[in-house]
């Protein structure tokens, strides 16, 4: 009888005995690489990891060019001066003070909204269970009005508005939604009602508010990142980091959950402590994202399903989807600060423009076949 | 640290090491071997309907336990309590004399598996990458994957018959093949203890009898303790040592294949009036339905 190498068995050196402590890395045949180091060990699927790359080194260049782009009277050759550190006071505020904690936001807020949409597509197993169209964002939406409305100006009072709408309707969401043997497909169609209930309601509170109000609540609700600060944004990245860190961590537990309820519990996997954990770093990204941008729709649905596209991953790696959201964010502002010039478009609106093509793209694909 | 025997053959055993505890096969002083799982008067309640009056059950270490009885009498529900999917409301039950309830997830993983009776394989994963969530249990954050991980996935590949399909996708796969899949992720995860709900259905008569021989070498061969859920009566008898029946969530019989199936049993459990004949080259005991009931179609119209 022949002896067929099993595949997926170490193609080069297995690591010797005695190596502990020193980094390995074997490659295998099934796509997947043994990375060790001391106590560390990891399976990595290869071109999850070089396609991860490629999106740090775009979304790396796409930062760059954020923020030396001409504009605001400042050349790209002064701008690029400041980042060499140099440049004089003017161009150094535009590109330090003015550019790079947009830039920052930008990317954070993609990164964080992408895991968010994969946290959630995993938790109602379903394409279209993301934060966005359950009826999160529109929850948020609700909230940062009702403080508009309310009087209260300032973007820390607007900020929290969305984060506690968001949570509130995620709440009520999950309540709603929550029976014995709970399906994703229940989650959605509940935060699909809910969300058209809060839709209605919000253009309600816009028509009956005061107009100068209403019309700024309705500029938030396009999201937008345009004219934030360190002082704004330094606090809310501190949290995004910190929750985008988190989602790395739960990520892992998304692989038996996948499975299905059953297969999850014969793994080990404890499934409500695990949905609520889910759901609370879900929530979490999303609500603070919103908080700073407003609704930014279309990155969360879409980002996780580019990237096991192009990873051609049957799992979802956390690292290819944060770094797909952010560039589409990134590249989202750019478009949205440069097409119009000097008009600038909210950042939100040229996602929905974005996700409306890939939908259509998408369909059509799946229409031929 | 005891070495887990593994479901592949002596020669290409992964160099795992089990982490599942000796107690699992104690045995009492009596020289009866202690119950590895002992399920002990729960209550399972789904929706306000009680699926499992006060059942309590012991399965033996090592052998192979059928458990039959007709659709919707709580087979899988006994099954999904055990590996605790399902919380009883009332009573418990003791894997190797521990309870269950009062076990870290991972460790009852190590233990103890599943074969559900539908899992849900994510689109374009490869077989392997499959199998290899079956070790999910052995794995943490900071060791996510070892040597001894993928020992355990080519292991249990090559029990199923699928080394070469390591890199084949499981969308493209044949039912039969599928399931084998699934049965490679339970041997992955490596347990003295395999539960497997109705893992027969969907395959052709020659892939059924594979998996029962896989089952049975299982426990005979390697002394792990097999529970399945099964159909097929014939099939139970043949190759289980004990048959545990069910019938509206109650067990209303156990024990040795011979002692427990009759016509008059199946007549109670089933509603099926039969009579057992025992073929003489193999000693097999076949069911024979008598003559039933011809079903009345008066209701709809004939053709023509």
């Amino acid at each position: 009888m022949k002896d067929p190498q099993p595949s997926g068995a170490p193609v080069g050196r297995p690591t010797e005995p005695g190596a502990v402590g020193r980094p390995s890395f074997e490659q295998h045949d099934d796509g997947h690489a043994r990375l060790a180091l001391g106590p560390l060990s990891a399976r990595l699927h290869r071109r999850s990891a070089w396609v991860g790359g490629l999106l740090a080194a775009l979304v790396l260049a796409a930062v760059v060019v954020a923020l030396i782009l001409p504009g605001a009277g400042v050349e790209t050759r002064e701008a690029l001066g400041v980042l060499f550190g140099g440049g004089d006071g003017f161009a150094a505020t535009v590109v330090l003070n003015w550019r790079l904690p947009r830039v920052l936001a930008a990317v954070l807020v993609g990164a964080a909204l992408a895991l968010s949409g994969a946290i959630f597509q995993s938790l109602t197993r379903n394409p279209l269970g993301s934060p966005d169209v359950i009826g999160f964002n529109t929850g948020a939406y609700t909230g940062a009005i009702l403080v508009t409305l309310g009087g209260v100006t300032g973007f820390a009072a607007i900020a929290s508005g969305a984060f506690f709408g968001g949570l509130l309707t995620a709440l009520v969401v999950y309540l709603l939604s929550l029976r014995a043997g709970s399906s994703g497909l229940r989650m959605v169609v509940v935060g699909l009602g809910v969300a058209a209930m809060l839709g209605a309601l919000n253009r309600w509170l816009i028509a009956v508010g005061d107009l100068e109000l209403s019309m700024q609540a309705a500029a938030w609700g396009a999201g937008s990142l345009n004219g934030l600060r360190w002082a704004q944004v330094t606090p809310v990245a501190i949290a995004l980091l910190v929750f985008i860190a988190a989602a790395f961590i739960v990520a892992r537990r998304m692989q038996p959950l996948d499975l299905g309820d059953d297969a999850a519990a014969g793994l080990g996997l404890r499934l409500g402590p695990t949905r609520l954990l889910l759901l609370a770093v879900g929530v979490a990204l999303t609500a603070v994202s919103t908080a700073i941008a407003g609704p930014i729709s279309f990155v969360a649905l879409a980002a996780p399903h580019i990237a096991r596209r192009i990873t051609r991953a049957s799992r979802v790696s956390p690292l290819p989807v944060a770094l797909t959201g952010a560039l589409i964010v990134v590249v989202a502002d750019i478009v949205a600060q440069r097409l119009f010039d000097p008009t600038q478009l909210p950042v939100g609106i040229v996602t929905v423009t974005l996700g409306g093509l890939y939908l259509i793209t998408l369909l059509a694909k799946e229409a031929r076949r | 640290m005891s070495t887990d025997p593994t479901p592949t053959p002596a020669s290409s055993r992964p160099a795992a090491a089990g982490r599942d505890t000796p107690a699992d096969h104690a045995a009492s002083g009596t020289g009866k071997l202690a119950p590895t799982l002992a399920v002990d008067a729960i209550d399972v309640v789904l929706d306000g309907t009680t699926i499992l009056p006060e059942l309590s059950v012991d399965v033996a270490p090592g052998k192979f336990t059928a458990i039959i009885g007709p659709n919707g009498c709580g087979k899988s529900t006994l099954l999904r309590s055990m590996v605790r999917l399902l919380k009883p409301k009332a009573g418990h039950i003791e894997l190797a004399g521990e309870n269950i309830a009062s076990l870290p997830a991972k460790q009852l993983a190590r233990r103890m598996a599943l074969l559900p009776q539908s899992a849900h394989a994510p689109s374009g994963i490869t077989v392997r990458d499959l199998v290899a969530r079956g070790r999910f249990p052995h794995t943490g954050l900071l060791r996510q994957w070892t040597p001894a991980d993928d020992a355990a996935v080519s292991g249990a590949l090559a029990a199923t018959g699928l080394e070469e399909f390591g890199t084949r996708l499981v969308d493209g796969l044949s039912g039969g093949q599928r399931q084998r899949v699934w049965v490679a992720m339970l041997l992955a995860q490596q347990t003295r203890t395999v539960l497997l709900d109705e893992p027969t259905t969907y395959l052709d008569i020659a892939h059924q009898y594979g998996l029962l021989e896989l089952m049975r070498e299982l426990s005979v061969g390697q002394g792990r303790t097999v529970v399945a859920v099964l159909h097929d009566l014939q099939q139970a008898a043949h190759y289980a040592d004990e048959l545990v029946v069910m019938k509206a969530g109650r067990v209303v019989a156990q024990g040795a294949p011979a002692e427990v199936l009759s016509a008059e049993l199946i007549l109670d459990v089933f509603g099926l009036a039969c009579h057992l004949v025992v073929d003489e080259v193999t000693g097999t005991v076949l069911v024979v339905p008598d003559r039933t009931e011809r079903p009345d179609l008066s209701a709809i119209q004939p053709l023509g």
